[in-house]
């Protein structure tokens, strides 16, 4: 297996660990191995939606149920939801964890989106939303614990986190 | 036809043990001054996002829910994201119901129109695979919640409305406050 594939399995794990009942996502090319996991799951509801941020609303229904759900897309989806995230998800201090997938930099095949991606950290702290970074600095060891940590960090600190994921090969 | 705030009115006392979901500007302001609650959440920006928060808490009371699961949009907060209409169509929430107060306009940024003086948010929701009733009256409103009450799967009301606005007081409480009241009432009624 890849540094893709060893990514995505770490992830996996970590978000099994947590124990998450819903799994929410936007297809992506890079973390494919991981909603093919959770489509195989029973235990876990894994559903597509057809734009990020309505996937910021329904996450913030489920943990207001108590529920637990992860939103799983593309770092550009971040763009597409900030004002759910924000006005929101900030505001109303509905926790969630947010793995976004890391486009642009070494390894992207796409020639345009970097103009997005490689500002989406600078853009996320802009506007207050805390966010951390999984990439090769991290041994992958240390995702899966890194990403429960994340989960508690936001309900104990009631607001959406993120975390980057950067798994291309 | 009907103002907005007695379509709230009767909204409020048609659903008052499930979670209702209000949709931004006029909307909230309105509802909170005519007849608050705690089962009420009032989503005072992020508009368009009402039926999206409605079917994550749909999804999330599943079976624990014993009614419907309810969201008030307006017609330009629907037509701010359709999207929600077709992942609910897709994952068919049995307890959803969306009602929609159609003005035909903007009304809380002073009355500029929107499409639905040429499209009809129903017919979307119809191909989406919703139950639909279309309505401009209060007792076809109050009609329609029974009606959608005994029906399966996601429900869609289009409520025609007059464009004003009642003068209200603005509603500033602290969001934080606002979604605690309503996490605590789901909470302690486990609807």
């Amino acid at each position: 297996m890849g540094y893709r594939e060893d990514a995505c399995a770490a992830v996996v794990q970590g978000l099994e660990a947590i124990g998450i009942q819903f799994f929410i996502h936007i297809p992506d090319t890079f973390g494919a191995p991981v909603i093919t996991h959770f489509e195989q799951q029973p235990g876990v509801r894994t559903f597509p939606v057809a734009r990020e941020e309505e996937a910021i609303g329904i996450a913030s229904g489920l943990a207001m149920t108590g529920k637990k759900g992860v939103l799983f897309c593309q770092d550009v989806g971040l763009g597409n939801s900030m004002v759910a995230l924000t006005t929101f998800a900030m505001a109303y201090h509905v926790p969630m964890l947010v793995l976004a997938i890391r486009r642009g930099g070494f390894g992207e095949f796409n020639a345009a989106v970097h103009t997005y991606s490689e500002t989406a950290p600078d853009m996320v702290e802009a506007m207050r939303l805390k966010a951390f970074t999984l990439d090769y600095k991290v041994p992958l060891d240390q995702w899966p614990r890194a990403i429960q940590q994340a989960y508690d960090y936001a309900h104990m600190t009631h607001r959406p986190i993120i975390v980057f994921l950067n798994i291309k090969e | 036809m009907v103002a907005r705030i007695d379509a709230l009115r009767l909204i409020a006392q048609e659903f008052p043990q499930e979670p209702v979901v209000f949709t931004c500007g006029s909307t909230s302001r309105e509802m909170a001054s005519a007849d608050r609650r705690d089962n009420h959440l009032y989503v005072v920006d992020a508009m368009g996002l009402v039926s999206s928060i409605v079917l994550g808490l749909s999804l999330g009371l599943g079976d624990d829910a014993q009614g419907k699961v309810v969201g008030v949009e307006g017609d330009g907060g629907m037509l701010m994201n359709l999207n929600a209409l077709s992942s609910i169509g897709y994952l068919q929430p049995a307890n959803l119901l969306l009602i929609v107060l159609d003005n035909q306009a903007y009304a809380s940024t002073g009355g500029q129109h929107t499409f639905t003086d040429r499209l009809d948010l129903a017919d979307i929701a119809d191909s989406c695979h919703f139950r639909t009733w279309r309505t401009d009256e209060l007792e076809g409103l109050k009609q329609a919640i029974a009606e959608a009450r005994q029906a399966p799967g996601p429900c869609f009301i289009r409520m025609r409305i007059d464009p004003g606005n009642t003068p209200v007081p603005l509603l500033q409480d602290d969001p934080v406050t606002l979604g605690h009241t309503f996490t605590r009432w789901l909470a302690s009624n486990r609807c």
